[in-house]
């Protein structure tokens, strides 16, 4: 069975390593992807924020 | 043309949104977040002593004041060194909210360890924290 890849959209504008993303844009699976995930979840549609340490 | 910016009341968190989150402005009195473009030899034949821009760092230094005491900086920093935090800059605080008149840089850094104590007679601790960058910074506009 096939499954689609999540895609994950910019959710503002923004600039990273070179590259503007503009609201709505893909953010493709890479550095910057990780990146926002990890510290501006708030920058990508549907990303986790970042687990909280107890 | 944009008016110069003076910065008055920057944005400079550490850990924003987490469990240690730290807000320096009011600690420090000096703020910089800036690159530096690594240059590459790419000389030939052809063009001799040719160089290009390679890889970017970023550094980042915050002039502290030292204090003590629950919110005071080193009992803050201390307890922090050495980890890998995520810090938020703002040249005007907005808490965060990016504007295209006022961007939002994150980035991550290892926290230093920082002075305890070094200052004469009378005198206070000032000293720079500086942080380098893991990557590059996200600039945020909107």
């Amino acid at each position: 069975m096939k499954t689609t890849p999540k895609t994950f959209k910019a959710t503002g504008t923004f600039e990273h390593a070179g590259t503007t993303y503009k609201k709505g844009d893909t953010v493709p699976p890479g550095r910057t992807l990780d990146f926002l995930t990890r510290v501006r979840p708030d920058l990508i549609e549907g990303a986790k924020p970042p687990k909280v340490d107890d | 043309m944009a008016d110069a910016h003076l910065m008055v009341d920057p944005l400079i968190t550490i850990d924003p949104g987490g469990p240690n989150e730290l807000q320096l402005k009011c600690h420090g009195r000096n703020l910089s977040l800036v690159p530096e473009d690594n240059l590459e030899d790419v000389e030939t034949f052809c063009a001799p002593g040719l160089e290009q821009p390679g890889t970017t760092t970023w550094t980042s230094s915050i002039s502290l004041l030292q204090s003590f005491g629950a919110d005071g900086a080193w009992n803050l920093l201390h307890a922090m060194r050495k980890t890998r935090k995520t810090i938020l800059i703002q040249p005007t605080d907005a808490a965060g909210t990016p504007a295209v008149g006022n961007p939002t840089a994150t980035f991550e850094a290892f926290l230093p360890s920082v002075p305890f104590v070094d200052a004469g007679i009378g005198e206070k601790t000032e000293f720079d924290f500086e942080l380098t960058a893991i990557g590059e910074p996200v600039f945020a506009t909107a």
